[in-house]
């Protein structure tokens, strides 16, 4: 009776040293492995309405990894407007904004192409919605296209996750 | 005697402007060459045949300045697609100073900024007026006489054998065979195409027209339950609304090819292969990338255009998810509805190299 006690005790204690040991290396891990960082991308907006002509917003990415990557900018705001990147709607009729800036065909991608991140660095970038979306005076939803983001590590392997941000709010005066 | 002395020297300038006038110092000459890929290049040489220095305003010994050329093709006025600068009043660094005997020589490719895609006789000759074209006192002073400066040359003359749309590429399109711009068989061009261009674009443009044709057949003779290799790699597993899908945007693709008025823009200078505005069918801008490709196989002309055309709203509205074959390829696996919204999974299928049933 008593010895089954103790084996049990023991076995949980175990477990307990186990976990607290080993803990930063499991967090870590978990934190290195997480693809599809929710907390990785944002998209803000100044909370004042804005005019038409000026929908600037400001998009930024942290790099959630444990190393340096070499983020591709291809279809990311970061290398602007050759793409479709967003889902712009209109929050009173639910009517989506077409895009109307050009959609570019490229070969494969050049050094100058990638942008270098510093393991926890943030980077971010202002572009202007109005260059390629027209906006009338009302509410409007934004947030970004499922695009799948590529980046390489120190060895050069491409690697891919999805960048998802949450729905974001704004106003057109 | 002092009004004598005057007098004199007034008798002398008229008679040394007369003689100008008569022989003049700037001789223009052009000569007109072809190309053997049916560019045309024409050749302009000025010569300072006068004793003195002289100066000619920059721009016009330019054809990617200022509109320098006449060109006529059959008795007719040929349109000039370059540029039209308003610019300021010209100041002395503006002018290019030509010592005595000295020449001028440029070569200039001409199908690029006028029409002469069609079978006829050219003539093409140097021909400017202006207010400003020399910076010489003398001829300034009989230019304002004139109201107006002109230099020109003899007319060169060239034979023509037109670039002929091939194929079935451009069937029952508007506005087929001259009239509307600068225009095929009903595809056009805009940004300085060359006639060298211009026969690569209806080349592979038919190219086009046949792997599109060919994707409408394959998806004519299977179905959702009854697919293949071909379609299982770029598109995935098969539902009977994602099959109607490929269906709607190869036969959507297909018209844009058959009956809409494709223009083709060759002003683009960067590495890309091309590019669209989806909301402003049917003008495909075609960049350094695509002259440099192969006209059938992965990534080719005729696959870029599948893919440019595929993109336009009134097509089939594709977006580019992911780039490359590989990437194409997971995504098909991974989701096959996004596949289906992926420009270059269109193409990929369309140029089925390497080939699969």
């Amino acid at each position: 009776m008593w010895s089954i006690h103790l084996s049990s005790i023991k076995k949980i204690l175990f477990v307990l040293i186990f976990f607290i040991a080993y803990y930063p290396i499991i967090f870590n891990k978990a934190l290195a492995n997480m693809a599809t960082s929710k907390q990785s991308c944002a998209i803000t907006v100044s909370s004042a309405p804005l005019s038409a002509d000026q929908v600037i917003i400001n998009f930024s990415f942290q790099n959630p990894y444990l190393k340096e990557i070499e983020l591709l900018t291809w279809y990311t705001p970061f290398e602007g407007f050759l793409s479709d990147l967003f889902i712009v709607t209109r929050s009173d009729t639910g009517q989506q904004l077409s895009y109307q800036g050009p959609m570019v065909k490229r070969l494969q991608p050049q050094s100058e192409d990638y942008l270098s991140i510093l393991p926890n660095e943030v980077s971010s970038t202002s572009i202007n919605l109005s260059f390629v979306y027209a906006f009338n005076q009302g509410n409007y939803q934004l947030t970004l296209k499922d695009k799948t983001f590529y980046y390489q590590d120190g060895r050069l392997k491409r690697l891919a996750f999805i960048c998802e941000v949450p729905i974001i709010k704004f106003t057109v005066k | 005697m002092k009004y004598l002395v005057k007098l004199m020297v007034a008798i002398t300038a008229i008679i040394t402007l007369q003689v100008n006038a008569a022989k003049p110092q700037l001789e223009v000459q052009v000569s007109v060459a072809k190309a053997e890929n049916g560019n045309v290049n024409a050749t302009l040489s000025i010569t300072n045949n006068g004793n003195g220095q002289q100066k000619i305003l920059a721009w016009y010994t330019d054809l990617n300045e200022e509109h320098i050329f006449s060109v006529k093709k059959d008795g007719v006025d040929v349109e000039f697609f370059g540029p039209h600068y308003k610019r300021q009043a010209p100041v002395d660094k503006d002018f290019i100073k030509l010592k005595s005997g000295q020449s001028l020589t440029q070569t200039f490719e001409l199908s690029a900024l006028y029409d002469m895609s069609s079978t006829g006789n050219y003539e093409v000759s140097y021909d400017v007026k202006s207010m400003h074209l020399y910076s010489n006192k003398g001829q300034q002073k009989k230019a304002a006489r004139l109201a107006v400066e002109q230099l020109s040359s003899p007319v060169a003359v060239i034979w023509l054998e037109g670039i002929e749309a091939k194929g079935t590429a451009n069937k029952g399109k508007p506005g087929s065979g001259g009239g509307a711009g600068d225009c095929i068989g009903g595809t056009c061009f805009t940004g300085r195409c060359d006639n060298a261009q211009k026969t690569q674009v209806i080349s592979a443009l038919a190219a086009a027209d046949q792997i599109t044709n060919s994707s409408v057949a394959y998806l004519s003779s299977h179905s959702a339950n009854n697919t293949s290799a071909r379609y299982n790699t770029w598109f995935g597993d098969a539902t009977s609304a994602r099959y109607n899908t490929a269906v709607n945007h190869f036969d959507a693709i297909n018209d844009a090819i058959d009956n809409k008025p494709v223009t083709f823009d060759c002003s683009c200078k960067k590495t890309y292969f091309a590019y669209v505005y989806p909301t402003q069918p049917y003008k495909v801008y075609l960049c350094r990338a695509f002259w440099n490709a192969n006209e059938l196989g992965t990534d080719s002309r005729a696959g870029t255009i599948v893919h440019e055309l595929s993109h336009f709203n009134a097509v089939a509205g594709t977006d580019d998810v992911v780039y490359g074959q590989s990437g194409a390829q997971s995504l098909a696996t991974s989701d096959p509805d996004q596949a289906l919204n992926n420009a270059d999974s269109h193409e990929y299928f369309a140029e089925n190299t390497p080939n699969q049933n």
